[in-house]
């Protein structure tokens, strides 16, 4: 049968996808994580504190969709990322799966006792839900970009010669804080918008400039480690962007400073670590004049920057190995066969649009300042 | 050849638990209707039932995983081709660590439950310290009663 898209548009279309999933994981789900980091510090009282939750209260369940449309679109899409990076950062999973596990049940368990232990204990959770996950996905990241330790066997067999503790370099560290601030930020412009007018506010401002400031500081120093650091890696084979799935036929050195490569093949990538830095000066002035769009727009064109940047930089790359280049998987060499993408791509454009409809809706219905007194009136709140 | 008396009584206690849960919510339908839902041999029943489907998801996913064998997907990947290389240590912490956490968390979720079953049905009210005496008549037996579905009573 022949297919309307070729399999290299495919492909293409897929690694873009991926991106959009990533992307509004971090902008909706990101604020919440950020919310739920920023709890004990911008909440002092258990009114402010249950205010604060509840900014979040409505959407952070929804938002989880495409934490879970990300893993899918990997499963199905980039089965050999999905194999050699679940396999690889086992524990690394275990540990943000732990996280967010404390988070729905420190949702709904901790306004239901009124004891002052109980309820800090689980205000803590929150925090630990919040930033963990925002840390070790930053991490992730981070080692995305420096490789991975994996090797694929004769048999296509993936095999991870790393550890727990090998994930946590100098630079996976400031991707993780990177990602940390950036997603605080996002929650502070987030609180700004939501959270009733006040002394949470006032503090959500102050912790979002700081937050605000080490993202720039934390990108930019991203960016000298990618440019002069031992980082980056280069096809020296011939691409085949409609060959057959195989990631032995691809022939890949280590070459540091390759991930600067697009930028000179293709200037207007620039443009993503632009809007990157932009997004988030644009969020910081927000703060600064207490207009609350202006922040929250300003930190959601930051977080599309700087995620964009990872994706534009690493193409064609999406997992390089670091201790066998060879077995590096790209954008043309690790994803399902021609017609598993169309078939995909096909529910995709029924779906998705499905999922932005009835997303809108519900922030659209549920828009408005959260109360410091609206719980104590009405049981559907935490 | 997989064990063929496990993948029979599997799925046979798994869908036989399925078709008492139809019959279960039928019946908890027709007593609902006829405003009987108090009937106490009924709620006894529903307490029982309540690890009923969790029973029939374990026996399915042991029909299916067992029933498989030797093949991660028949006819073209052996299990152990297809086994990760994941160390049986990783594979101890994450046993250990989800049981513990998920036991613990279990352990809160019943002393939850234990504390709103004392409180009795419409206690909710009481749980955020309100009045809502003036709004809410006092329950009756009319026809205008809000019904508790069979769980929550």
């Amino acid at each position: 049968m022949e297919l309307p898209l070729d399999y290299a548009t495919l492909r293409l279309i897929w690694w873009g996808l991926l991106g959009v999933l990533l992307i509004a994981f971090a902008l909706t789900d990101g604020f919440d994580l950020g919310v739920g980091a920023l709890l004990p510090f911008v909440a002092k009282t258990d009114e402010e504190r249950r205010m604060v939750i509840n900014t979040v209260g409505a959407t952070w369940e929804g938002n989880q969709v495409w934490f879970i449309l990300g893993g899918g679109a990997i499963f199905a899409a980039w089965p050999f990322v999905y194999a050699v990076s679940f396999s690889g950062f086992y524990l690394a999973m275990f540990l943000v799966l732990s996280a967010l596990i404390l988070r729905p049940v420190a949702f709904k368990y901790r306004s239901k006792r009124p004891d002052k232990r109980w309820r800090s204990f689980w205000d803590w959770a929150l925090f630990i839900g919040g930033f963990v996950p925002a840390l070790v996905f930053g991490v992730a990241v981070g080692n995305v970009l420096l490789g991975a330790p994996f090797r694929l066997d004769g048999d296509l067999r993936s095999f991870y010669e790393g550890s727990l503790l090998g994930l946590f370099t100098p630079f996976s560290l400031l991707c993780g804080l990177l990602s940390v601030a950036m997603l605080v930020l996002h929650g502070a412009a987030w609180l700004g918008l939501k959270a009733e007018r006040g002394a949470v506010q006032a503090r959500a401002r102050t912790y979002g400039t700081i937050a605000g400031l080490a993202s720039l500081a934390l990108f930019i120093g991203g960016g000298l480690f990618v440019a002069f650091g031992d980082l980056g890696f280069r096809i020296v084979s011939l691409i085949d962007p409609s060959g057959m799935s195989n990631p032995l036929r691809t022939a890949v050195v280590a070459a540091p400073g390759a991930w600067l490569d697009n930028y000179t093949t293709a200037p207007w990538t620039i443009a993503a670590p632009v809007l990157g830095l932009l997004g988030t000066v644009v969020a910081l002035a927000g703060l600064w004049r207490r207009s609350e769009p202006m922040a929250f727009g300003g930190s959601s064109l930051g977080t599309v920057g700087i995620i964009s940047t990872v994706g534009l930089s690493m193409f064609p790359f999406i997992l390089p190995s670091s201790i066998d280049p060879g077995s590096s998987l790209t954008v043309w060499n690790a994803s399902s066969t021609h017609l598993t993408l169309f078939i995909m791509l096909g529910v995709t454009i029924v779906f998705l649009p499905l999922i932005l409809i009835y997303t809108s809706w519900v922030y659209r219905v549920l828009w408005g300042r959260a109360s410091s007194t609206e719980f104590k009136t009405n049981p559907d709140l935490y | 050849m997989p064990n063929v008396p496990v993948m029979f009584w599997s799925f046979r206690i798994m869908a036989g638990i399925g078709f008492l849960m139809i019959g279960l919510f039928a019946t908890a339908f027709v007593l609902c209707t006829l405003r009987k839902h108090e009937t106490r041999w009924f709620l006894w029943l529903a307490v029982f039932a309540i690890p009923l489907p969790w029973i029939s998801t374990e026996l399915g996913w042991i029909l299916a995983e067992v029933g498989r064998q030797p093949w991660a997907v028949e006819g073209v990947l052996p299990t152990f081709l297809g086994a990760s290389s994941l160390s049986v240590s990783q594979l101890w912490a994450t046993i250990i660590g989800f049981t513990v956490l998920y036991g613990a968390l279990a352990v809160v979720e019943v002393g939850l439950i234990l504390k709103t079953i004392k409180k009795g049905p419409f206690a909710e009210i009481d749980l955020f310290g309100l009045d809502l005496a003036p709004e809410t008549p006092e329950p009756t037996d009319g026809p205008d009663r809000p019904l508790p579905t069979p769980a929550a009573a």
